[in-house]
């Protein structure tokens, strides 16, 4: 191994660097660097906003089973309501109150009954 | 300590564009404050103090990025990456460092993972290297050819190196901290990498 190569000292060749100077240089229109630095603040916006919906997308899980649990509980409560109203419905139509049952009779018929309450008493 | 306390209120791009330009309006960020200020604001979550930390770095980066990078574009996603990246870590930047050079090691960071995820070897699509629209139109095409090739032989670090110290001037010590490795490595990848250009290119330079 020669002594440069354990020295690293070799140079830089003048017609290569100018080549890669010139292909590596960056744009020198101002407007380009506008546009770049715009976009940047944009993705951070963006990212910002993304962030916002993260926050939004991490309560949805939680949100949704607790919006599932009201709706059966709710369901369950509206179900047992109905049956309740239903079954004292038909018991009102089933077994009706006499005292409270119309019924046509004569006047005969009425003037007994009359009678017969008032003997009862 | 959070870098986005009206995170939830985030312009949309159209504003962002517009807030730019009369901020350029007025005078460019840089030059009305330190970067000392404007890093302390951006802490703060001032955003447009941090467009101005970008106008003040954004070419220096560009530069890191093109150095590891293998085209304009790759370099460009970088320089935007590496920015998001920083912002999000401006919480653990030490006010006392110099921004400048944590903000390299980003970049550099950041377009080094550009070119693992996109590694080049093929030589055909080499040629879009070559048609680097920001290339010289002095260079001649045949020089152009081989260089790219010479380049995509020498290896992403050295490639790094010898652009970072030939073409942007940088010292051993600064691109051994912006690439991650000891000042001795940076300094023999760099006598490696002119002499293996220099082999590969002998016979072009000698017509």
């Amino acid at each position: 191994m020669a002594d440069n190569e354990l020295q690293f000292t070799a140079k830089a060749d003048e017609r290569v660097t100018s080549v890669l100077r010139a292909r590596y240089a960056a744009p020198g229109d101002d407007t380009y660097w506008e546009g770049l630095q715009t976009t940047v603040m944009a993705r951070i916006a963006g990212s910002a906003r993304t962030s916002w919906l993260q926050v939004a997308a991490g309560w949805a899980r939680p949100g949704l089973v607790a919006a599932a649990a009201v709706l059966i509980i709710a369901a369950a409560l509206f179900q047992a309501n109905r049956d309740e109203i239903e079954s004292v419905t038909f018991a009102s139509v089933a077994q009706p109150d006499p005292e409270f049952i119309y019924t046509e009779h004569d006047a005969a018929s009425q003037r007994e009954e009359t009678l017969r309450l008032v003997m009862s008493h | 300590m959070t870098a986005i306390s009206g995170e939830f209120l985030a312009p949309s791009p159209q504003e962002i564009a517009r807030r730019l330009e009369v901020q350029r309006s007025r005078g460019s960020l840089r030059t009305s404050s330190t970067e000392r200020d404007l890093v302390a604001a951006a802490q703060r979550g001032d955003n447009t103090a941090f467009a101005g930390l970008v106008e003040m770095h954004q070419r220096k980066a560009y530069a890191i990025a093109r150095a590891i990078v293998y085209v304009h574009e790759d370099a460009e996603d970088a320089v935007q990456e590496a920015f998001l990246r920083a912002y999000d870590a401006l919480g653990k930047f030490r006010p006392d460092e110099p921004f400048g050079a944590w903000l390299s090691r980003i970049v550099a960071n950041a377009a080094l993972d550009i070119t693992r995820r996109k590694k080049i070897r093929k030589a055909e699509e080499l040629s879009e290297f070559h048609a680097d629209r920001f290339s010289d139109p002095a260079e001649t095409e045949e020089l152009g050819r081989r260089l790219s090739l010479a380049l995509s032989e020498l290896g992403d670090r050295a490639r790094a190196v010898i652009v970072l110290h030939d073409v942007e001037g940088y010292t051993h010590v600064e691109i051994a901290k912006m690439l991650g490795m000891p000042e001795g490595t940076a300094r023999s990848d760099l006598h490696h990498a002119r002499r293996q250009l220099r082999e590969m290119l002998a016979d072009l330079k000698e017509s």
